[in-house]
Parts: structure tokens; C-alpha cells; sequence
């Protein structure tokens, strides 16, 4: 820890060159993710109006994991956001290529709250469960009509070809990631291609909007988290992946209601036909998660024992997607 | 030599850890999450041993009959293997040489080696064929696929325990 403060302390002073007294108090490991190392600190700094202390948190790609993710990506996505109503944390500075820091990082401002879906998910207390499921239709709202001028590096897409492009991102993905032909994945796929609708309209889409991905405090939302899948594409697939059953708020909205509140909150039009394409799109890609990784741990890539059988996690969604399949 | 069998030697390590080295590790720590991880693999692998053959046997069994009455529907002149099919899909020859190379199932697991080479190769030899099915045929194939995938997934899902008990959360 004492190496990784001072790589912080150097990495920062470089960053904020006309800070002084540069300190870090409390260099915490906190609980990151599958591939991520992360880390809570306070930078205390000396500015010409005195000194100014900003808590952060510090992301560090720490091997293989369900997911190839692009920090670079995430942070500048973060940047997008800011300021645009749209609850997510700051983002502050960026270690591309770990050169400073030993491994790609990013610093973003620290938020208040918790992220226990497992609470969220609980019947009680069923009033604040309830609160907090209608606000995260609201932040879908905000996320989903967050203007797009600065998301251009995140490439181009059409209302006409969203879909179809999502279904070859994560077939690609299957097919780099498996360890055996799974049939039963590759005609879901084949199935998504030749029913792929045509979006609404193409917004920023989080790609892991989900109890457990945000930050909460009382009734609010203080932070969505976890923007490593975000893209531009179809909201109704942000729709769609809230209600998967690992971590649906079904129980307290039902999804009907929580389309509702997201158009009252000024939420595009979400066409029936495209949410149910998306949550059997939802199923095949979290299948396709767990086939990576499993993978990466068959490989030696991760040494996370958690991911050693993510396979038992891949049945329950081709047997959702079989359930769902119209006729 | 036959005992202790996997069922009994998988499942005995798993409770042992669960007993002996899991209450050592505090609650919440990476180490814990690591090894509740491990025991819940040891006892998922230890309650599917005893029938996982049998499973393997019966999807085999379950492909050929699908394949034979998707092969019967086909028309007589199909493409040539190895040509990449219609309206895309996965082609055939581009599953995963590298992978099943990699990750030989000689033998080794739980299961006979015969049985597992035997279903790999009618998985792959679905993949291929469900992938060049005329769009006029998938009325009639979708079905056969359709169900005999949720029949081979209930197999898999049968293979799994319940949750293990969380050890309820005792005041400090």
C-alpha cells in the first residue's frame, strides 16, 4: 500500500501541478468488481485559496475477468455526463496505459451511498425499495435523453442497425470466449439476428443498468456505477436488462409501472416489441458473460475462484430465452 | 481403485472446508469469497457425479434423434460442408479449434472421455446444421431445436444443488 501511495502521490502531483502539499489520507481497498482493484482515499491539497480535500475513488484493471473493459472508454463517458443531470460520479484523471500507477486507473470523484441490491431486492422496507426502483426509472430517463455531442468517440450507430450490431458484438464475443460449440447459444443468436428491430431512437445505453450498479442514499439515486458496456444504441435495452430475474425490481415495480414512470420522467417511447427483443438479447449476453468468464479462469487468465464455474450461470438464461421465445 | 468415488471425495473436502477453514476467514473478506466459491464448485461437481454420464448419454441420444428428423426435412442437394451458409450465422470449420484444442476432455473429469467426445461432436455437428437450414424449413426445425435445447438445459440444471445455507449472521 505504501508503494501504491506513493506511485498516487507522484502520479497526482503530476497531474495537478499548481497544487502543493499534495497528501493522500486513507488509501482504503474497497470492493471493485471482478477485474478491477479499487481504492478510496482523500487528496488533500493545497490551492492559492487554501486547502481543499476531495474524496475519491481510484479503479485499477486488475487482470481478466467477465469482460475485456476500456477504462478510457468509461472515463470519457463520465466526462460526457458531467453536468448533465445525470446521476454519475465526476470524472477526475485518467492512467491510460498504468504508466504511472501500474496498471490503466481511473480517479473519480467519491459519492455517498451503498449499492446492496440484495436490500433493494428484500420486502422490506418495501416503501424506500419501492422509491428507489421508481427513481431508477427516473435516472433511465435522464440517461436515455443525455445529449449525445460528446459521445462521439463511442462510434456511430442508426435506429435501422443498433440491434444488429449489439447481437454481432457479443456473438463475436461468444465466439472468441467458448470452450465448446453450445448450440443452443449459437441458434439464439441466429434467431436475435434475423429478428433485430429497429430502435426508437439511439441514446446513450448504459449496458449494465441493474440493482447493484448504483449508488443509493435514503429514496435517491446519488450515482450510477459501472459504465465499462456503455454505448449508443437502443434504451429499451437498459429496460430490458433492469428486469433481468438476478436482479429484477419486479417485486416492488413491475416493469409496466416502471415504463410508465420512466415516460412521465420524459423517457422516449419504448416499443413492446423491442423490449422483449432486448430481454432475449439480455439473456444470450449475460450467457455470453458467463461463458468469458469461465473461460478466463479455464485459461489461467483469472485466478478468481468465483469465476471457475460461472457456467452454472450461463443454463438459467438460455432456458429463460427458450421460455420467451415466441412462438 | 473405486471409493472413495468423486461423489463421496468431492463432497467430503467440501464440507470440510466449510467446517474447518471457512469460520477462520472474516466475513466479507476477499479470502472467504474465494474459498465459499471453491466449496460451492467441490459441492456442485460432487452432487452431479453420480449422474452426469447418464445426462451426457441422454442428450447424445436426444441429438441424434433431432438431427436424423432435421436431416430427413433437408432437401436432398445441400451445400457442400464447409461453405459458409446463407444469410450468415456460424460457419462451419470455425468453431473453436482452438479452444477444444486447448481444453481436451481426454478422458479426464467426471466423466467417461467417450461420452463427452461423442457429445461435443453432435453439439458441433447441431451448430452446423442448424445454421444452413433453409428459411422455408424453420417452421418445422425450430420446434425440434427449440425444445430439445430446454430438454438438454433441464438435464444440465438437474446436475446443480440447491444454494448452499448461509450461516446465519451471529451479534459480535
Amino acid at each position: 500500500m505504501t508503494d501504491l501511495a506513493a506511485r498516487l502521490h507522484a502520479f497526482l502531483t503530476a497531474q495537478v501541478p499548481e497544487a502543493t502539499d499534495i497528501r493522500i489520507d486513507t488509501l482504503t481497498p474497497v470492493s471493485g468488481g471482478n477485474a478491477r482493484k479499487a481504492y478510496a482515499f482523500d487528496l488533500v491539497m493545497g490551492e492559492k485559496d487554501g486547502h481543499i480535500d476531495i474524496p475519491c475513488i481510484m479503479l485499477m484493471q486488475a487482470g481478466a475477468g467477465q469482460l475485456e473493459s476500456d477504462l478510457t472508454a468509461e472515463f470519457r463517458v463520465l466526462e460526457a455526463l458531467h453536468g448533465t443531470g445525470v446521476p454519475a460520479p465526476q470524472a477526475l484523471w485518467i492512467d491510460a496505459d498504468g504508466s504511472g500507477l501500474g496498471a490503466p486507473t481511473v480517479i473519480m470523484e467519491r459519492v455517498w451511498g451503498e449499492t446492496d441490491f440484495l436490500a433493494l431486492r428484500a420486502p422490506e422496507p418495501a416503501a424506500r425499495n419501492k422509491a428507489i426502483a421508481l427513481a431508477f426509472a427516473d435516472a433511465a430517463a435522464k440517461l436515455h435523453t443525455a445529449p449525445l455531442d460528446k459521445l462521439g468517440f463511442l462510434g456511430v450507430t442508426t435506429r435501422e442497425t443498433t440491434a444488429s450490431e449489439q447481437v454481432a458484438i457479443w456473438e463475436a464475443q461468444f465466439l472468441k470466449q467458448r470452450m465448446e460449440p453450445h448450440p443452443a447459444i449459437a441458434f439464439a443468436f441466429q434467431w436475435l439476428k434475423t429478428h433485430a428491430p429497429v430502435a426508437e431512437r439511439i441514446s446513450l445505453v448504459h449496458g449494465d443498468y441493474r440493482l447493484g450498479n448504483f449508488l443509493f442514499e435514503g429514496e435517491r439515486i446519488t450515482a450510477l456505477l459501472d459504465w465499462e458496456m456503455a454505448h449508443l444504441g437502443d434504451p429499451a435495452e437498459d429496460i430490458a436488462w433492469a428486469y433481468r430475474g438476478l436482479w429484477t425490481p419486479q417485486m416492488h415495480v413491475p416493469i409496466g409501472d416502471f415504463v410508465d414512470r420512466y415516460h412521465a420522467a420524459g423517457g422516449p417511447a419504448i416499443r413492446p416489441e423491442n423490449l422483449l427483443f432486448y430481454r432475449l438479447f439480455g439473456e444470450i449476453k449475460h450467457a455470453v458473460i458467463s461463458v468469458t468468464a469461465a473461460r478466463s479462469f479455464a485459461d489461467g487468465r483469472s485466478r478468481n475462484v468465483r469465476m471457475a464455474d460461472r457456467m452454472t450461470l450461463a443454463l438459467p438464461c438460455i432456458k429463460q430465452f427458450l421460455d420467451w421465445l415466441p412462438a | 481403485m473405486i471409493y472413495p468415488n468423486d461423489k463421496q471425495l468431492l463432497g467430503g473436502i467440501a464440507e470440510a472446508l466449510k467446517e474447518t477453514v471457512l469460520p477462520d476467514l472474516a466475513r466479507g473478506s476477499a479470502a472467504r469469497k474465494q474459498l465459499q466459491a471453491a466449496i460451492e464448485t467441490l459441492r456442485r461437481m460432487a452432487f452431479a457425479a453420480p449422474e452426469r454420464d447418464a445426462a451426457l448419454a441422454a442428450d447424445v441420444a436426444d441429438m441424434e434423434s433431432v438431427i436424423a428428423r432435421i436431416e430427413a426435412l433437408l432437401p436432398q442437394h445441400s451445400p457442400p460442408p464447409n461453405l459458409p451458409p446463407q444469410g450468415g450465422g456460424i460457419r462451419k470449420g470455425d468453431a473453436l479449434p482452438q479452444s477444444s484444442k486447448a481444453l481436451p476432455l481426454e478422458g479426464g473429469g467426471l466423466g467417461g472421455g467417450e461420452i463427452s467426445e461423442r457429445h461435443l461432436a453432435l453439439q458441433q455437428k447441431l451448430a452446423d446444421i442448424q445454421a444452413d437450414i433453409p428459411p422455408n424449413l424453420t417452421a418445422q426445425t425450430t420446434p425440434l431445436l427449440t425444445q430439445l435445447y430446454a430438454r438438454m438445459t433441464d438435464r444440465a440444471l438437474a446436475l446443480i444443488p440447491p444454494p448452499m445455507p448461509r450461516t446465519p449472521r451471529t451479534p459480535a
